[in-house]
């Protein structure tokens, strides 16, 4: 009897007020206070203030909350995410190559068309190839004359062309050679075309032996 | 999530109540199933209504959480982002909003310690524009008459430096429990915490809060 009369304790009100909203359950040890707050007006005017700050305090932050939830706010930020579905669900953007049209867009080239391309590009080829072969093999530069053009350009000049020594004049080479040399060639045999010629310019034959001392 | 389906839309306990809410759950489900199908136009149109419908109340659970009308902005969008490219993981026995409110939350949280490590570096405070209405718009304002307007809004003020005045957890269990009407459970998945955890941090909350009503009301 004694401790029915006593009023009750904020927390008691508290787990009451939480119960009243569905946020926690009573147990048995409430059940004694629950009969004292039916009965006792001082802690039933207690819980009314306490339950009036609080809903005031609920209404209070939804109004804060609300506040921030404009109408046009919510308008762009659905926007925003629907633009951002839109990116998504179109997938990664391919930047069209600069020169693949005037209008941005590349033209799909037909698929028999890019196959004939590379089907001439190959043909070029080997017909290249065949000419080549052709030409270095069985024509005009042969292995000799492609050995000679290997000699190195350090060898002496005398190797190379024997006979240009005798024809042209060269500083080094003294009168009497040169003259030793044209009596040489005049002193060879003589061919059978050119003897009518030997005939009307010479008085004898080259044949005949000379004196010594005659000319 | 209270007195409706499980899944659905939740209502404010207590709060003003809107128009008749179509399932998100069911608008879910059509979104996955067009997006399953290859349907993109159909998948879309599901989606923004689904976004629709569920928008304004992960508006207010972002800025629960995070106290900043423009970063709850971000995190809402950043969320309804992540459930539309991972609407095919979601699994239609289980109601939508508990599927959202957990993506929403993580995409809060992550903002939250974002934010934590951008504030050791900067000494500028953010601007949360709770400067309030001044007198001349509460003049211009219709409804109650601007005294009344006033006295409405510095009333609210204090109670909400009475709210932010809690530990953050608790203030967070407070506001999403007492205030946006989830329940322990709901809550609990939302958190990370035990049922029982969460209940003990709101009775804590409370009876901060009532002592902290009540050292103002003296103060007056």
């Amino acid at each position: 009897m004694f401790a029915a009369k006593r009023h009750l304790d904020e927390n008691v009100l508290l787990r009451r007020y939480l119960a009243d909203r569905g946020l926690a359950a009573l147990d048995a040890s409430d059940e004694a206070p629950l009969r004292h707050l039916a009965h006792c007006p001082a802690c039933e005017a207690r819980y009314l203030a306490l339950r009036t700050a609080f809903d005031d305090t609920r209404e209070a932050a939804l109004a804060d909350a609300e506040a921030a939830c404009t109408a046009e706010r919510m308008e762009r930020q659905r926007e925003r995410i629907l633009r951002r579905i839109d990116s998504a669900l179109s997938g990664p953007k391919v930047l069209p190559f600069p020169a693949a049209g005037q209008n941005g867009h590349a033209t799909p080239q037909p698929r028999v068309l890019r196959r004939w391309v590379a089907a001439a590009a190959a043909a070029g080829l080997l017909v290249g190839l065949a000419t080549g072969r052709m030409v270095f093999n069985g024509g005009t530069l042969t292995t000799a004359d492609a050995s000679r053009q290997a000699v190195p350009a350090s060898a002496p000049a005398s190797a190379q062309v024997p006979t240009m020594r005798a024809l042209h004049a060269e500083p080094s080479v003294s009168d009497e050679e040169f003259l030793s040399e044209i009596e040489l060639a005049t002193a060879a045999p003589r061919t059978r075309e050119l003897r009518a010629i030997y005939a009307i310019t010479l008085d004898e034959s080259r044949n005949t032996p000379r004196p010594v001392g005659k000319d | 999530m209270r007195g409706g389906r499980p899944g659905d839309v939740p209502s404010r306990a207590g709060g003003p109540t809107g128009p008749a809410q179509p399932s998100c759950s069911e608008e879910a489900r059509r979104v996955k199933a067009a997006v399953l199908a290859g349907q993109r136009d159909e998948a879309r149109e599901a989606f923004a209504e689904l976004v629709g419908s569920y928008q304004r109340q992960a508006m207010r659970l972002a800025l629960y959480l995070l106290r900043d009308p423009a970063e709850a902005d971000e995190a809402v969008q950043d969320a309804f982002v992540k459930v539309f490219t991972h609407i095919t993981s979601y699994r239609e026995d289980l109601p939508f909003a508990a599927w959202f409110t957990r993506i929403l939350a993580n995409t809060c949280r992550d903002r939250q310690k974002a934010r934590r490590r951008r504030e050791r570096w900067e000494t500028i405070g953010f601007d949360r524009g709770d400067q309030g209405p001044s007198a001349v718009d509460l003049a211009q304002a219709p409804g109650p008459s601007p005294e009344d307007a006033l006295l409405g809004t510095e009333r609210r003020r204090e109670l909400m430096s009475a709210i932010d005045a809690l530990p953050r957890r608790q203030r967070d269990i407070l506001l999403l429990c007492h205030v946006e009407g989830q329940s322990p459970r709901e809550v609990g998945e939302m958190t990370g915490l035990t049922e029982s955890t969460v209940r003990v941090h709101l009775f804590r909350a409370l009876r901060k809060l009532r002592g902290a009503l009540e050292a103002g009301r003296v103060r007056r």
